[in-house]
């Protein structure tokens, strides 16, 4: 059977029997990710039975790079003594260098009171089996293979900008309703995943601590006031406001306005959205990675750290260097706004001009609390002078549909809306600018002698 | 040695192992863990050795589990033993051996309570243990089991025990109220099912419960029960708001219901709900 074809549907034993007729390492290393569908449906333990039988693999196959993090973060965070052993396993198939120590020393501390036999002799075993092996004594031999200079790896962050769907609507930890826009846009934004649920202690609770000391790190630093913290839960279903407001406040979450903890009942779209490692059985979640992303002002992802447990000083580091950044990046959005608001034209048209053309640059710029109700307000003005006798239809109508689609372009953040919207006011302001000049001369005429009737 | 020889040998090397300073016993240190442990694991994985002294050895073993730490050192070793003796046919060997890797969520015991409750094999311990060992670790595999149960099993302690282990279980709502509303269902299952609810679906039930409050036609223990969520869990401000349904409590109180009847233990339990929902809500 070919691992591409894996899905849902696909039984646990084919996987096995695909991984031991020797799958090369590639075609293992695609069965990884936690969203592959093969994960859909799948109760926790089944995933673990094939993950950890994936791992093992490694250490015949040879263990490449891409599969690297997978190891990494198992040692790092795994508390089943399966999968680390498993892990351990995997990293003999590569030379053990002695970067990797600190990390076999961590999944020692972690598994050392949880370790039990394990055996990757058989898939699905019926216990007792002839040679069992533990986590414990896999980690020691992968240790005994250490070589190399040490010590201590880096994991930077993943820095590829990317845009995600802030139009979902969300509940945040008191009950509050809202869209993701309204929070994640106009500052810098860190947002977290997590669930109450979660029974690793390494990943969501640990997460969630973790993001206390970085509210506490902001607060006291230069970047106090300009950023938000979101934490969004998996399991939404269950995350009711007061669970998620309880795991928060036990774990040193100070709730504010620019701190809070969201689920939405939308979680297929945020999974899509920010192409979450998450799989579910049902609503429940049955494997998850550690995930973080900083966002820029403007709410797209700039950074991510996934996998390996993310450090405080390295996420404040990562918003440090967004917050100097968007001052230069702000400059060519603004340029339209700013050049069409010293058009010689309708001055009560600037706010719907600089809305239409410019309200990207003005939302990178400023806080979209103000600037946002601001510009809806200039629109109206607009609307409102459009539509003054002498009306013209179609400069009304164009005005009116430059509304309509600056406001749609807002909301679901359609492209090209905001210039189209710009052209159309344009056009609808040129138009009653027209037609009340001509109006104006009949004005001139009529005032200066009779109309002809 | 007879069993009680042994049980009290175990008793001291435990006490010696864990430290405690008692009046003629010496007390060891803690690095005696590992070895009082292990001769422990070889009575408890000995078939020749009667099944009281096994037990014994079991209890000895989860006493001195406790110490985390100097255990670890024979933890493997414990849980291979166990994972062994699931198939012993001594009973309560059995399930003392499954309850223990329920407690530790092993996979291997997982599987095999699984496939007797879904009679892939035959069960190790009774359906309502089996249940009780699964629900311990919500990432089991088991809710498809139990939804199953709680609506087929026939014996109604099987069907409460699955119902329970659904509390966990959020796609579970509709069949939770299916059950919470199905009046002809055995009373302690609907009282599950309303604790079940108020886990799995807390602000929808809320509703349903007031309506089960007031509806003099259905079974004081689950009128009872569903007071008694309201009591603890509803909102104060909101229940004190909702004046139809607090007059309505007040008229359950006074109402000579099947409540007010001396032989009605299920009427003792409403008089009871009443009494803690005045004391929290003051009516």
């Amino acid at each position: 059977m070919n691992g591409a074809a894996f899905d849902a549907g696909t039984p646990e034993e084919a996987v096995a029997a695909f991984v031991s007729a020797g799958a090369p390492a590639e075609a293992l290393v695609a069965l990884l990710p936690e969203q592959h569908p093969l994960y859909a449906g799948r109760s926790a333990n089944k995933i673990t039975r094939i993950r950890g039988f994936i791992l093992a693999a490694f250490e015949q196959q040879g263990l490449p790079d891409a599969a690297l993090p997978y190891v990494l973060e198992e040692l790092e965070s795994g508390l089943d003594p399966y999968l680390v052993a498993a892990a351990a396993r995997a990293l003999r198939g590569r030379t053990v260098d002695r970067a990797f120590v600190p990390l076999l020393e961590k999944a020692r501390q972690n598994i050392g009171y949880r370790d039990a036999p394990v055996t990757f002799e058989s898939y699905k075993p019926r216990w007792p089996v002839a040679h069992p092996t533990t986590a414990l004594e896999e980690i020691r031999k992968t240790l005994d293979l250490a070589a190399g200079d040490c010590c201590g790896l880096q994991f930077p962050p993943h820095r590829a900008a990317r845009r995600v769907d802030l139009t979902i609507a969300f509940e945040d930890q008191d009950g509050r309703p809202g869209r993701l826009a309204s929070f994640l846009r106009g500052k810098l934004s860190v947002v977290a995943f997590f669930y109450t649920r979660c029974d690793n202690p390494q990943k969501c609770s640990l997460t969630v601590a973790q993001l206390a000391g970085l509210q506490s790190a902001v607060d006291a630093g230069a970047l106090r006031g300009q950023v938000r913290i979101a934490a969004v839960t998996y399991d939404p279903q269950y995350d009711l406001p007061a669970r998620m407001k309880a795991f928060g406040d036990v774990r040193g979450i100070r709730f504010t306005d620019d701190v809070r903890f969201l689920r939405t009942s939308d979680i297929d779209a945020l999974r899509a959205s920010f192409d979450l490692g998450v799989n579910f059985i049902g609503s429940l979640v049955n494997r998850h990675r550690i995930e973080l992303y900083v966002l820029d002002r403007r709410g797209r992802v700039a950074a991510t750290f996934s996998r390996m447990q993310w450090d405080i000083d390295a996420v404040v580091a990562e918003l440090t260097r967004l917050h100097r950044q968007p001052r230069w990046q702000a400059i060519p959005a603004s340029i339209g706004a700013v050049s069409l608001a010293l058009l010689p034209k309708c001055p009560l048209c600037l706010g719907a001009y600089l809305g239409a053309v410019g309200v990207n640059g003005l939302q990178v710029m400023a806080d979209r609390r103000w600037t946002v109700p601001l510009m809806l307000g200039l629109l109206l003005m607009n609307l409102w002078i459009v539509s003054r006798p002498p009306t013209d239809r179609r400069a009304l109508a164009l005005s009116l549909a430059g509304a309509i689609a600056l406001v749609m372009g807002m909301a679901w953040e359609l492209p090209f809306a905001s210039l189209s919207a710009g052209l159309l006011i344009l056009g609808g302001s040129v138009l009653h600018a027209v037609s009340a000049g001509a109006t104006d001369s009949r004005r001139v005429f009529h005032h200066g002698a009779p109309l002809p009737s | 040695m007879n069993s009680n020889e042994y049980r009290e040998q175990i008793r001291r090397e435990i006490e010696g192992a864990l430290g405690r300073s008692r009046p003629g016993l010496a007390g060891a240190p803690a690095a005696s863990v590992p070895e009082s442990a292990r001769q422990s694991l070889a009575v408890l994985g000995d078939p020749a050795q009667s099944a009281e002294t096994r037990r014994a050895a079991l209890q000895a073993l989860q006493q001195l589990s406790f110490n985390v730490k100097a255990f670890a050192a024979v933890r493997a070793e414990y849980i291979a033993v166990l994972r062994r003796i699931v198939d012993d046919p001594d009973a309560g060997l059995r399930e003392g051996a499954l309850e223990t890797l329920a407690q530790e969520k092993d996979e291997f015991a997982q599987r095999r309570l699984l496939a007797g409750l879904n009679r892939e094999e035959p069960p190790l311990v009774d359906d309502g243990k089996a249940i009780q060992f699964l629900a311990y670790d919500i990432h089991a595999d088991h809710f498809p089991a139990m939804r199953r149960l709680a609506q087929d099993a026939p014996d109604p302690d099987t069907r409460r025990e699955a119902v329970k282990a659904l509390s966990a279980d959020t796609d579970a709502a509709d069949l939770l109220y299916r059950i919470f509303d199905d009046t002809r269902e055995d009373e302690g299952v609907r009282q599950a099912s309303a604790s079940a609810l108020l886990s799995v679906d807390p602000a929808r039930f809320e509703q349903r419960a007031k309506q089960a409050v007031l509806d003099a036609g259905d079974a004081d223990s689950v009128r009872a029960a569903a007071l008694t969520a309201l009591t603890y869990f509803a909102n104060p401000a909101a229940l004190a708001g909702d004046n139809q349904f607090m007059d309505g409590v007040s008229n359950v109180e006074s109402a000579p219901t099947p409540a007010a009847i001396p032989n009605a233990e299920s009427g003792g339990d409403l008089a009871k709900a009443l009494r803690l929902f005045r004391e929290k809500h003051g009516r």
